[in-house]
């Protein structure tokens, strides 16, 4: 039933119609990423295994390590107001190989530990002010 | 009649999958790193997209799950395998849709399986991680899953024009 079918080779029309829907999805995604990170943060947060663990300033440099049951699996390190991971104990280091986060919603994972360091703006925003 | 096609069908699948077997291995051995975990070249999709124009959708679904299931305990872990299997699962299913509506080229199936596989795992990592952040990456993953799922297109097309007539 299958194998009769007749192998479609050359792009056609709906194949164009199928794509453009997939740009213009890619570029509303990329805007979004965009538009959410123009405005500069001042702090991280650090989730471990969904749940908050701290949020630490940007704007001083300081090394912090992240312990789960007693252990230190990873260190972020703030440096010159962008953070990174320093040390990992997962066996890929991917985390670490990220490299540094500055401006908002980006984050840097670390799938095997479960830690997410994401930054963020802290609670009081800038609107926020400046409407009150 | 039914033991004559098992006995066809069943040493041509284990070729297949000890192909893809082949496959996840020479995958982990090429460096494809651009700072986001998960992107992969996903060679496998290459085999998953010439089984479904070659085989019926049952069998290349199983081909599918074991690759994935061996491949998880051969080179990585727990948790690749469930990350696997979402985005192979998402994947296949597209790829089976998008097939069966008989509409679309081999490469647009092949691109919108690699963005499917993409977002399949975004989603597992989403609910593993209990974050929304993770969503950070949903661009760039896309993107990628396109561009590879081209790649990957263009190469099945060039070996299903040549394998296919082998097997009527």
């Amino acid at each position: 039933m299958t194998r009769s079918k007749p192998l479609r080779l050359r792009p056609g029309k709906n194949d164009l119609i199928l794509l453009i829907f997939l740009t213009v999805f890619i570029v509303v995604l990329f805007f979004i990423q965009i538009s959410f990170s123009l405005n500069k943060a001042s702090i991280i947060s650090v989730e471990v295994d969904g749940q908050k663990y701290g949020e630490y300033s940007l704007n001083e440099d300081q090394v912090i390590p992240i312990e789960i049951k007693g252990k230190t699996v990873n260190v972020v390190t703030i440096e010159n107001g962008s953070a990174y991971m320093s040390e990992a104990t997962c066996p890929d280091k991917l985390c670490i190989k990220q490299g540094s986060i500055s401006s908002r919603s980006q984050s840097i994972v670390c799938l095997p530990n479960r830690v997410i360091v994401t930054v963020t703006e802290g609670k009081e925003t800038e609107i926020d002010s400046m409407s009150n | 009649m039914k033991q004559q096609y098992m006995i066809k069908r069943v040493p041509l699948l284990g070729v297949f999958i000890t192909l893809a077997l082949i496959l996840s291995y020479i995958e982990s051995l090429i460096p494809f790193y651009f700072g986001i975990p998960g992107m992969k070249l996903g060679l496998c999709n290459a085999l998953v997209v010439i089984l479904l124009y070659m085989v019926p959708p049952a069998e290349a679904l199983l081909v599918n799950l074991l690759r994935i299931i061996l491949s998880g305990f051969m080179f990585g872990n727990a948790f690749s395998i469930i990350y696997s299997l979402a985005g192979g699962c998402l994947s296949f299913l597209i790829m089976y849709i998008l097939c069966r509506m008989d509409k679309f080229a081999i490469i647009t199936i092949s691109i919108a399986g690699g963005v499917a596989h993409n977002i399949g795992q975004l989603i597992v990592a989403a609910l593993v991680m209990t974050s929304i952040n993770i969503f950070w990456y949903a661009p760039v993953l896309v993107l990628s899953g396109a561009i590879t799922g081209a790649i990957i297109g263009i190469i099945s097309t060039e070996i299903l024009i040549r394998i296919r007539p082998l097997f009527r």
